[in-house]
């Protein structure tokens, strides 16, 4: 197997999430993550901003030949369904690499990891779905 | 007769059929020597940053670059050129003047031009400058912008970039939910055999749309490629999304003089019914 280096950016000019990020502050905030965790940066694919295409990441994906993986800014960029969410998470990690998300300061590279970020987001979406604090008082 | 019957002139017709036939041309620099000190300003300023000496050939050093920096240098390397040579006042000025005419032709004489030139360097082999199958207008850019893309040195075949021409790439793009599952890898497989490799000697530079697929793979030449590009658009067209704005990612070069009279309008007040 030929040896593995650098994590493979990946942003959005769509919001994601609670977050509207401008592309080079999220290629910041990656080549600061990659810095701190002494690893190579590899230039970031852009996703496309139409709403729900993925075809960017699908993309990056699909061979990850050569990198350690995948960071990203947010879980919030990752897929809003479960299922092809899951099949994300199914495919990085069955090419031994792992998926890091630079907000949560969060390495998806094992299972348990992925069960640990979907009660995260699940949480997340249920406090969404909660009152404000702006609701009370 | 001395009458016309076409609002376009001679000069204009060629690139406008090419461009709108194929989404790209390529001509030679308007003024080569302003693109030979353009590039020797930027050679000057690398060899500095790597600890070199100035080079005696501008090209070879640029081409052989690889043997001399190791690939986890290169993204600093690129970053402190793209820093540096932005901030000189010559830059932008002397970018615009390699393609002027054929940009005015394509686009219009009130231009809003990108902010910052961007920089690619790709080595031989190095898999941590690639600029996968895309289309810029994919990622919220302006439909109504041209790049300016520029080599420092000969390029062709995988040393290059390439293109899916107009009426193909159109075709493709209508069709680009169908590529939802294996996404951009899939789309690229798809393409493949229609991509037109760019040979683009140094002298010449290439105007194309980016709302037509393109791109880069891993360089299997043996030479380093290093290439600019710059975005213009018509300075009143529409923008893209925020971050592609004017200002933040645009400004304009070449208002002319009955805009800045238009701006400068004050129409008159205080009346009273």
């Amino acid at each position: 197997m030929s040896e593995r280096e650098g994590l493979r950016g990946y942003v959005t000019a769509r919001g994601f999430g609670p977050y509207v990020i401008p592309v080079p502050v999220q290629s910041l905030a990656l080549r600061d993550y990659c810095a701190r965790k002494k690893k190579l940066y590899v230039l970031p694919a852009n996703e496309n901003c139409f709403p729900h295409s993925y075809l960017v990441l699908e993309g990056l994906i699909h061979n990850l030949e050569g990198y350690e993986g995948i960071v990203m800014c947010s879980m919030h960029m990752l897929p809003q369904r479960a299922v092809r969410r899951a099949a994300v998470f199914r495919r990085v990690l069955d090419q031994g690499c792992s998926l890091h998300l630079v907000l949560e300061d969060f390495a998806v590279a094992r299972p348990e990891d992925v069960a640990k970020l979907e009660e995260l987001l699940i949480i997340d979406r249920l406090a969404a779905q909660g009152p404000r604090l702006t609701d009370v008082g | 007769m001395a009458l016309i019957d076409s609002f376009e002139s001679a000069a204009e017709v060629p690139d406008g059929r090419e461009f709108l036939d194929s989404a790209y041309v390529i001509r030679d620099v308007e003024d080569r020597n302003a693109l030979d000190s353009l590039r020797h300003q930027i050679v000057l300023a690398a060899s500095r940053m790597i600890g070199r000496p100035e080079p005696a050939e501008d090209g070879a050093f640029l081409d052989n670059l690889h043997e001399i920096v190791p690939v986890d240098k290169l993204n600093d390397l690129r970053l402190g050129l793209y820093r540096e040579i932005n901030g000189a006042a010559w830059f932008r000025p002397t970018y615009f003047r390699l393609a002027r005419q054929v940009v005015e032709r394509l686009v219009g004489n009130e231009l809003a031009m990108q902010n910052r030139i961007n920089f690619s360097i790709q080595m031989p082999d190095d898999r941590t400058s690639l600029l996968d199958l895309h289309a810029d207008v994919f990622a919220g850019e302006t439909p109504y912008q041209v790049v300016q893309w520029l080599p420092l040195v000969d390029v062709k075949r995988t040393k290059s970039m390439f293109i899916l021409e107009r009426p193909k790439s159109e075709k493709i793009v209508a069709r680009l939910k169908e590529f939802s599952k294996g996404g951009m890898s899939a789309l690229y497989e798809a393409v493949k055999p229609d991509l037109v490799w760019l040979d683009i000697p140094y002298g010449k530079v290439l105007i194309f749309s980016p709302n037509v697929l393109h791109g880069n793979v891993v360089n299997e030449e043996r030479t380093t490629r290093w290439s600019l590009n710059c975005r213009y658009t018509g300075l009143f067209t529409p923008y893209g999304i925020g971050e592609r704005s004017l200002g933040s990612y645009y400004s304009p070069i070449t208002a002319r003089p009955v805009t800045r009279m238009g701006i400068a309008y004050r129409e008159p007040g205080g009346f009273e019914e």
